[in-house]
């Protein structure tokens, strides 16, 4: 149970903080928007993020496998950062 | 754990509301009180007088401002609205900053009592009375909590969305869920609007790490997004400032249709030749929290490169923060955002009072935590209407010589406050209750009465002059007088929610029959 | 925008109607297939009316938008409370 909680309340800010560093670079590449624009875009979009982290969190049959794709979205969002990010 | 859906919902609803309930009853209720802000602060000094209509009140600022900021960094004016009645002037030397709120006729200086007014309600609702950033981080960890809460109570109370309008006025526990359920989904919209707006207004501040990396921080990017006035050369030769400021007025005149269009006027470095004069429209015109703005020049009146355009990005969050603020809001909406508000505020108090009555019901034997709930359910629910009537009657109690008088007023708001704790920790619940809802009805009730009482011609002269906002506040303070005395009559005279020790079905009073719906103050 | 809020409140009211479990109990009686199609035809319909003449008689579209979303809240607690007013006083 603790687990989820975790889960849900740090879980999901790592997940926001990922995603606000990760839409960055995928915002500026699509010519959506500037950097400094993005960032903001980015910023604002993590919590909702955050907001569907919570929400699944209390959903999911085993908390094992919540953590396995929290830390999977965050990898990813590493990923997408340190590779397009410095573009 | 949960697998399904709708079972993981009713627990997220349930706990969720359950731990941060108080401190979002809380949140709402001062933010609630803050639609009013200036209103309550223009009761709160009755010294002020009725100087919207004050006529030249620019040119009168200046002449004040040319004998008393000679060689000010900065002057600032203030211009009177309906809503605030205040007219200030502030000049600032360096970090010496000095202020005088004029009066309607030529000349007249006003000193109006020191209070923090309204302003308490709003600054509290965000800092939650902390030092620093703490309070902001809690307000929006229990604003994304509350979008969670109403996520889930959809939900949850999925059932009342087929039986919606109706009412039962048998049990209270089902009038309580009922009018829970109402509540909640008429306040969606508003709920939805005000915590994402909340979070929206701190969105770099929660999650900073992101424009610290790729913009150099908050303030960095504030700058980017939305880019101030080019720097002013502050060694540029010196010169006089303007008197007359009807070659300005003529050009705002232009570009802003309408009467008394100025909210603010600020002369950056007036007795430089470089100096500028910006000059702040009022906000009814705008979502966004910034109004717009002109630049001229200090000296000549000259108009100059204005505001740059922010950025969309920026500009959506400054809707949003004016949303939060509805600063635009006409005085019919303000009410309404005022009433929800308050339904918002009655929507989490009668959850908390639901989710006890619930756990009171299945358990066989009462424990501490029970205990506990109920105690701050009573300090926060009551005792926050308490602690908000004390506060005003402070401030017409305490006298006006005193040193730190605002200070004193904050400070009974929060005495009384924890007195409400101990007094709910001493007494038997239903007592604790009742005692404190007749508290806040007497002192509602007296409150208008020694305002009268200490100088019946201030009354007189709001009556005759039709003052709507003082007698509104005499009006709110009868009405919510009411409201408590007869929730506290209600309460002695209906039957206990079931206790765990007694087993016998709920008996249903003609008082209950009578309610149409329960509210408690 | 007296007009704006008054379409809203009879639209929402109309479609009030169109739910079975309301119009059984404020009009005591069944409701057929083509009332409750009448009433939500009107109800959005009036809904409709009433943003479209917001948007033509209004001059601050965005406020005024906001000024509508908020009205609807009211007017949807208004509907209700006629609802429960009517629930206690038509005997079922």
């Amino acid at each position: 149970m603790s687990l989820r909680l975790i889960a849900a309340v740090v879980g999901g800010y790592l997940v926001a903080v990922a995603f606000s560093f990760a839409c960055v670079p995928l915002l500026v590449l699509s010519h959506a928007c500037g950097e400094k624009e993005a960032v903001m875009v980015s910023s604002m979009l993590s919590y909702l993020l955050y907001f569907a982290v919570i929400i699944v969190s209390f959903c999911r049959k085993s908390s094992v496998l919540l953590w396995r794709d929290l830390a999977l979205i965050m990898f990813v969002c590493a990923m997408v950062t340190y590779m397009l990010g410095t573009g | 754990m949960k697998p399904d859906f709708r079972k993981s919902m009713v627990w997220l609803h349930t706990y969720s509301g359950m731990v941060l309930g108080w401190l979002l009853f809380t949140i709402f209720f001062t933010g609630t009180l803050s639609y009013f802000n200036p209103e309550i602060t223009q009761w709160m000094q009755p010294e002020l007088q009725q100087v919207a209509s004050s006529q030249n009140s620019v040119n009168r600022s200046l002449a004040v401002l040319h004998e008393e900021g000679v060689n000010a960094d900065t002057w600032r004016i203030y211009l009177p609205s309906e809503r605030t009645q205040k007219w200030t002037i502030q000049w600032r030397h360096g970090r010496d900053s000095h202020s005088l709120d004029l009066g309607a006729s030529l000349g007249s200086i006003l000193m109006p009592r020191e209070t923090a007014g309204g302003n308490f309600f709003r600054i509290f609702h965000y800092t939650l009375q902390l030092r620093g950033y703490g309070g902001r981080y809690i307000a929006g960890l229990a604003a994304m909590f509350m979008l969670v809460a109403v996520f889930s109570g959809i939900f949850t109370h999925r059932r009342f969305f087929r039986d919606f309008f109706t009412l039962r006025t048998g049990k209270l526990l089902k009038t309580l869920t009922d009018f829970h359920a109402l509540a909640g989904i008429i306040t969606i919209p508003f709920c939805v609007m005000i915590c994402a707006s909340g979070i929206m207004i701190y969105v770099i501040m929660y999650i900073p790490w992101s424009a610290e990396h790729f913009a150099g921080g908050e303030r960095q990017l504030s700058r980017s997004l939305s880019p101030g006035l080019s720097q002013l050369d502050s060694t540029a030769p010196k010169a006089q400032p303007l008197i007359d400021f009807s070659v300005i007025q003529k050009r705002v005149n232009q570009q802003w249709p309408g009467e008394k269009q100025i909210a603010v006027i600020t002369f950056e470095q007036p007795y430089r030749a470089s100096g500028r004069i910006i000059v702040h429209r009022v906000n009814e015109h705008t979502l966004s929290s910034q109004s717009e703005r002109l630049v001229f020049s200090s000296h000549s009146g000259e108009p100059l490169p204005s505001y740059l355009p922010a950025s969309t990005a920026a500009n959506v969050r400054r809707v949003f923060f004016g949303l939060h603020e509805a600063h635009f809001a006409s005085t019919a909406l303000r009410w309404l955002l005022f009433l929800l508000g308050l339904l918002s505020s009655v929507l989490i108090a009668s959850g908390l009072v639901i989710w006890l009555s619930k756990r009171l019901e299945k358990v066989k034997k009462r424990h501490i935590g029970h205990a506990v709930v109920e105690r701050l359910n009573i300090a926060a629910i009551s005792g926050l209407p308490l602690a908000t009537a004390a506060y005003f009657m402070s401030n017409r109690v305490i006298s006006l010589g005193v040193d730190n008088r605002a200070f004193i007023e904050v400070q009974v708001f929060l005495w009384v406050w924890l007195g409400c704790l101990l007094h709910s920790v001493m007494r038997p619940a239903r007592q604790a209750w009742i005692e404190q809802l007749l508290v806040i009805a007497a002192l509602c009730l007296s409150l208008p009465l020694l305002d009268i009482y200490q100088d019946p011609a201030r009354f007189t002269r709001a009556l005759f002059a039709w003052n709507s906002i003082y007698l509104g506040f005499y009006l709110f303070m009868f009405f919510s007088a009411f409201l408590s005395f007869k929730t506290a009559r209600w309460l002695q005279t209906k039957p206990k929610i079931a206790t765990p020790e007694k087993a016998t079905p709920q008996i249903a009073t003609p008082q209950i029959a009578r309610l149409r719906a329960g509210r408690k103050a | 925008m007296i007009t704006v809020v008054v379409l809203q409140f009879i639209g929402i009211c109309c479609l009030s109607f169109a739910m079975d479990k309301h119009a059984k109990v404020v009009l005591a009686k069944r409701i057929n297939q083509g009332f409750k199609i009448g009433m939500l035809i009107t109800g959005w319909g009036s809904l409709t009316a009433s943003i479209v003449w917001l948007l033509l008689t209004r001059d601050n579209i965005p406020i005024s938008l906001v000024d509508w979303l908020a009205y609807l809240s009211l007017n949807i607690l208004l509907t209700a409370l006629l609802h429960v007013y009517f629930v206690n006083r038509v005997a079922h």
